[in-house]
């Protein structure tokens, strides 16, 4: 048999010294700092370099300062952005917001969600914007500077458009594409720009715009889990901002209905994995004590009444108790008590609690015991075949676990009638741009397929841009088809609600009907819409 | 975690403060990268690499709730296969003698089942890398799930089912194997 693997026994481990010999962070940074460097044509002549002697030592501050000075170099020279500021006297030039402008591209610029044109009207006062959604923008005074990064001053325009759903993103050209923003859903989305007289404006390195945007979110979806991104151009990525505090507002059903009653938010997974285990607590099986005394315990004779202390009948072996010598005294074991309680406080500790009824009062003493099995041949064998026996139970009430969450899961599936929650998503934003509320959301079933795409005569269709909505999840995601065929590869969650649907070189617009197998394949009929006009007709056919 | 999110956004605005993670995770990386290649010397080559690539891909590095060791640890698993892809050697895998005795204890019915050493090595053979890099993670490191879960990009309840699916494979093939010995 071919070996696939070379397999090798009991290495040597490496101590911590072994390791730390190979650990240098300044050699690192120097690597780092070559890889960063243009070639030499690039440098700017009047930056002064240092030439190092080739064969020369290199001593730690002279490393530092010739990769200071090549970093000054690079810094001004290379096109991909660095996060920092230049300063010009008191003034802090917003590089990273000029470097983040970008404009989305609308497929069919004609037919675009129009911006809500806001305007701040002293911008050095402040004010609160109202949308006409409901949501809000809360301005500080002085939020605004220009490129240059000089306050601004008197009238700005804030464009400010929200995507309430796949209709508004495929409009717009919102950035979600196959493989890289796919998994991202969205419970609301917002672009927003700023401008004074025809010219961007940017927010103050130390201002932030206070955000309460109006969202929807499946009911099923925990409003905990949600978070704020906002999309880097320069990445072409979401970046994760923060979490989104989120208030819940009302319910809506399949009419349209909207009901205040309170709604019950579901739990995310973890939570019901905790209400798993408490609920099987009672059916958890007990570890066996392993026969032995712990240091400075004393073990003494308790005469346990299983009816009386079902937890400690429950290890199933001789037990008996041990507790902190110190505790015990002679009168611990003089007395004959009147009565005995213990209380479980996990992780086989107990509180015993001794009572002695005298006319001037009870006499109480309690202290911390922990069951003892003595060590003997007889008890470690036991002991063995019963941890066996624990394993395998406990494996048993791991998979019960497992069974009572998806119980749970499937008991908290709201009301058939209840659809969606009204919510808002309150954050901060740093910068103009578009920001995104949602959260990562995995596929199950992902049907990766090789897609073909006709017409209702079977003829093929060539198409250059793929779209997908998965009205479960709330995803939106487009695939390019740059080869401009009639097939390209499809990657959906194929037992969810989907609406498919793409657009040819001439923007004509396809809409999925019926599928059929085809091999490995799948072959999508498509029906054709046309050259479309209005938002409108677009509606009619994308809408579930 | 947050807090170490803080830390990772000021290495992305300035490479010099990745020093505070690379100390941190160095020895980790080192010994999860050493005892995939039995091999000091390379150890700290690729575990240089490891780090490079992090800090030269930093910018990319979007928090998602998981730890950023989870992260790196993906990135020194990269470059390991790369490695051994480029050498066109066999992947190395380290084995103690107890772990064979460690693995026996987590089956329930131990029924024909006596994995010594030898078995182990031969069922290791019939592996997919996917399921070797379970089987390092979760019974030769004893990371918890979550952490596999973390380091494989995967739900811990996926990871979960991988290694319990991984157990049913082997305990079958030790079984085979042992009666045809």
């Amino acid at each position: 048999m071919k070996d696939n693997y070379n397999i090798k026994t009991n290495p040597p481990e490496l101590s911590s010294e072994q390791i730390g010999k190979h650990q240098d962070f300044d050699a690192l940074f120097a690597k780092f700092q070559e890889a960063e460097v243009p070639p030499e044509n690039e440098i700017v002549e009047s930056t002064p370099v240092r030439s190092i002697k080739k064969g020369s030592k290199v001593s730690p501050a002279f490393k530092y300062g010739t990769g200071a000075l090549m970093a000054v170099a690079a810094s001004v020279l290379l096109v991909f952005m660095i996060r920092q500021s230049m300063s010009n006297g008191n003034l802090v030039v917003p590089i990273d917001q000029i470097n983040e402008t970008f404009a989305l591209q609308a497929p069919m610029p004609s037919i675009q969600k129009p911006y809500g044109n806001l305007v701040v009207n002293a911008a050095e006062k402040g004010e609160t914007l109202n949308y006409e959604s409901g949501s809000k923008i809360i301005v500080p005074a002085s939020a605004f500077v220009d490129e240059k990064g000089k306050p601004v001053k008197g009238k700005v325009d804030i464009q400010y458009r929200e995507f309430n759903d796949h209709v508004d993103m495929f409009l717009a050209g919102v950035p979600k594409e196959v493989d890289k923003h796919q998994n991202l859903q969205s419970v609301g989305m917002m672009e927003i720009k700023g401008f004074q007289d025809g010219k961007p404006v940017y927010l103050s390195m130390d201002k932030t715009l206070e955000v309460e945007l109006q969202g929807r979110v499946a009911a099923n979806i925990p409003t905990s889990d949600l978070k704020v991104y906002v999309y880097g151009k320069q990445q072409d990525a979401w970046e994760y901002v923060t979490n989104d505090d989120v208030e819940l507002l009302a319910t809506t059903d399949n009419n349209g209905t909207t009901s205040q009653e309170p709604i019950v938010d579901p739990k995310t997974n973890e939570e019901l994995v905790t209400t798993a285990r408490n609920n099987l607590a009672k059916s958890k099986p007990q570890k066996p004590i392993e026969p032995g005394v712990r240091t400075n315990m004393q073990v003494f004779n308790f005469d346990i009444n299983k009816e009386e202390f079902p937890e400690l009948a429950a290890y199933d072996q001789d037990v008996q108790l041990m507790a902190s010598a110190n505790q015990m005294t002679a009168g611990t074991f003089d007395t004959s008590w009147n009565s005995v309680k213990l209380t479980g406080l996990g992780a086989d500790k107990y509180n015993m609690e001794l009572v002695y009824e005298t006319n001037e009062g009870n006499i109480v003493r309690t202290f911390e015991v922990y069951p003892a099995v003595e060590d003997t041949e007889e008890a470690k064998a036991l002991y063995i075949e019963k941890l066996e026996e624990y394993y395998i139970r406990m494996r048993q009430w791991e998979s019960d676990v497992l069974v009572e969450v998806e119980h749970l899961s499937e008991e908290q599936t709201v009301a058939d009638n209840v659809n969606w929650k009204e919510i808002i998503n309150k954050f901060k934003i740093n910068r103009f741009g578009l920001w995104n509320c949602g959260k990562e959301v995995n596929f199950e079933d992902v049907l990766k397929v090789n897609a073909t795409f006709e017409d209702a005569t079977g003829a093929a269709i060539a198409i250059s841009k793929l779209f997908v909505t998965n009205k479960d999840k709330q995803l939106y995601y487009f695939a390019p088809n740059t080869e401009n065929g009639s097939t390209a590869e499809l990657k959906y969650e194929a037992t969810a609600k989907n609406k498919i649907w793409a657009l040819t070189e001439d923007n004509e617009l396809l809409v999925a009907n019926n599928t059929s197998t085809d091999g490995e394949g799948l072959s999508f009929q498509m029906h054709s819409v046309g050259i479309v006009q209005t938002e409108e007709d677009i509606r009619n056919v994308l809408t579930f | 975690m947050e807090e170490e999110w803080l830390e990772v956004q000021d290495a992305q605005q300035n490479p010099a403060k990745f020093r505070v993670l690379y100390n941190r995770y160095y020895e980790p990386i080192f010994r999860f990268v050493y005892k995939r290649t039995v091999d000091e010397v390379l150890a700290a080559d690729l575990t240089s690499q490891v780090f490079l690539k992090a800090m030269q891909k930093i910018d990319k590095y979007v928090f998602k709730g998981v730890p950023f060791s989870a992260w790196l640890f993906r990135i020194a698993s990269n470059e390991i296969a790369q490695h051994f892809r480029k050498q066109n050697k066999n992947r190395v895998v380290a084995l103690e003698e107890r772990t064979a005795q460690a693995l026996e204890d987590e089956y329930e019915d131990k029924t024909d089942l006596e994995i010594n050493i030898n078995l182990l090595k031969t069922v290791i053979q019939d592996l997919k890398p996917e399921e070797v890099e379970i089987l390092e993670l979760r019974f030769f490191e004893k990371r918890p799930f979550k952490e596999v879960a973390d380091i494989l990009d995967i739900t811990e309840n996926n990871a979960k089912v991988k290694i319990y699916r991984l157990l049913q494979k082997m305990k079958k093939r030790f079984v085979k194997q042992k009666r045809s010995d």
